[in-house]
């Protein structure tokens, strides 16, 4: 064969069979819709896709959403931050209502208003139906792979919502003590789902300064006291949040309202979800910046606690300042690299919550039985 | 008069640009700031047709760019004018067939153009089939039709 001809053939073989680095800038700017439809280009692409790297890093991708009175927002940090608009329009009811929100630890966004409760991607722009039970309050949700599972309670009673068959159903297990958890005791709404079971932080009764993390198991339908936090509160405007690290470990942010040092743990080893026994928490973070703002702002907002991440040697966090100004700070090595006012947000005191995309679509109702009792919005 | 650069492109053919033009590339960038671009910048992977294209874009942008910072001082509607002009242009721009569009987005990612990148990547995936997309990159499907559907059935609504 002459070289030429060699050489061209290499040339437009090339060009035919793209390097893989290139696929991968191509589709870190397609639109989340497209990548879901494009899983089944061929089994590399699905597994791409799958990749939280290659999602965390697409052009789109966001790290905080904001909820102020008119608009929902996302804010992307790198290379810059970038606040944009989510569009909302084509979530009926989202616009007028005033969600609070709920964070499953990296997969959707639990959206909670008057109207109900409903699960929600919003980087596919896809929510589900909404639920609402007449006398209980939704507490947490869980999604095990599979199958979607809430727990509402009202005082000391639990009932437990089952997505896929739009059932509920009581929490019967009345051999443990644990079961007098009352919603008051909770720390925040803010918690997590790891492995069937649901966390946040609880404490035990109002004088014991110590905080815990409180476990439900769904399969066994089960209150835990899970393990002890490193920290409890001293001041009613500490911020003390707890957030899923590694994807399979526990971190605490602490803010100290008096001295606002910032402390971060992390739980040295892969979180057994049946055993909190042998949870071992070790400073991860410890931040002492002169005149570093709080976190938590005075009544009554003060129920909002600031959202964070940790990436690599960096704590991003989102707060309100005293004003409901919502800032982005980007502490590392003991210092802060970087405070952004976020002034394109327009109305003041946003909710706001950590949150990563995902293309794992929102859970369907599998069927509808309808001598369950269910109730539809 | 400003500097100029010359391109030669995988025929031979050479084009002589201005060096702002020219440093909308980051290749091209690092390459000037190096001092290395004496004699001209052989292009062996970008044929001329292409590079007219990518030429014409970085010109359109530098222009851009230059009316907006002279306009800067004096902000008004204009401004917000001039973005949708150039996003138009844009779009125009792109209204090319298939190959050359493909030529497009390989010369932007060789020679690190990141808008242009954008637009050709955007434009080539847009309302796109799967199907289309296996033929656009000769990908050969490795599913069998069971797992495809099973694939399908789980991302359902995305299809709808």
């Amino acid at each position: 064969m002459d070289s030429t001809k060699k050489t061209e053939e290499i040339a437009a073989h090339e060009k035919k069979h793209l390097p893989w680095e290139l696929i991968e800038e191509i589709l870190s700017r397609v639109s989340p819709i497209s990548l879901v439809r494009f899983k089944t280009v061929c089994k590399q692409w699905n597994a791409i896709l799958d990749d939280k790297t290659f999602i965390n890093n697409h052009k789109e991708t966001f790290r905080f959403i904001l909820k102020s009175k008119s608009k929902i927002y996302s804010v992307s940090i790198d290379p810059k931050i970038v606040v944009r608009e989510l569009i909302t329009l084509d979530v009926p009811g989202l616009e007028s209502q005033k969600p609070k929100f709920w964070i499953d630890y990296d997969e959707f966004m639990i959206c909670h208003t008057d109207k109900g409760t409903a699960v929600w991607n919003p980087w596919l722009k896809q929510i589900s139906t909404w639920i609402r039970h007449p006398r209980f309050e939704f507490v947490g949700i869980c999604y095990d792979g599979s199958n979607w599972t809430s727990i509402w309670g009202n005082y000391n009673v639990w009932i437990i919502h089952d997505f896929a068959f739009v059932a509920w159903k009581h929490v019967t297990s009345g051999d443990c003590d644990e079961r007098k958890i009352q919603l008051k005791t909770m720390h925040s709404e803010i918690g997590g789902s790891l492995n069937g079971s649901l966390f946040w932080i609880a404490y035990r009764d109002e004088t014991d300064p110590l905080y815990c993390l409180c476990r439900f198991d769904f399969y066994k339908e089960r209150f835990y006291t899970f393990c002890d936090l490193p920290c409890g509160m001293t001041h009613p405007r500490d911020a003390l949040v707890v957030r899923f690290f590694k994807g399979d470990r526990f971190s605490v942010l602490k803010q100290c309202h008096v001295t606002k040092k910032i402390e971060i743990w992390v739980t040295k080893n892969k979180v057994d979800v049946e055993d909190g026994r042998d949870v071992v928490w070790v400073s991860f973070m410890t931040f002492s910046i002169p005149n570093f703002p709080s976190l938590v702002q005075a009544e009554p907002y003060s129920h909002q606690q600031p959202s964070y991440y940790i990436d690599d040697k960096r704590l991003v966090m989102c707060s309100c300042d005293e004003n409901g100004q919502a800032w982005i700070y980007v502490l590392g090595e003991n210092k802060l690299i970087s405070i952004v006012q976020l002034d394109s947000v327009v109305d003041p005191w946003p909710s706001h919550c950590t949150y990563f995309p995902s293309l794992v679509p929102v859970p369907r109702e599998k069927k509808m039985k309808q001598n369950y009792k269910f109730n539809f919005i | 008069m400003s500097k100029k650069i010359i391109f030669e492109s995988s025929e031979g053919e050479s084009f002589e640009v201005d060096e702002a033009v020219a440093l909308e590339c980051q290749t091209i960038k690092n390459m000037i700031e190096d001092d290395c671009t004496d004699g001209g910048i052989p292009l062996a992977n970008v044929n001329s047709a292409t590079l007219t294209k990518v030429i014409d874009y970085c010109k359109k942008h530098v222009e851009a760019a230059a009316a907006a910072e002279a306009n800067a001082g004096d902000k008004d509607i204009y401004g917000a004018n001039k973005d949708i002009e150039l996003k138009t242009w844009d779009e125009e721009f792109v209204k090319v067939d298939q190959p050359l569009l493909f030529d497009l987005m390989l010369a932007a990612n060789f020679l690190i153009i990141p808008g242009l990148l954008d637009l050709t990547c955007k434009t080539m995936m847009r309302g796109k089939t799967v199907l289309q997309i296996r033929e656009i990159f000769h990908i050969k499907k490795d599913y069998t039709d069971a797992e495809e559907a099973e694939v399908r059935k789980e991302n359902a609504w995305a299809f709808e």
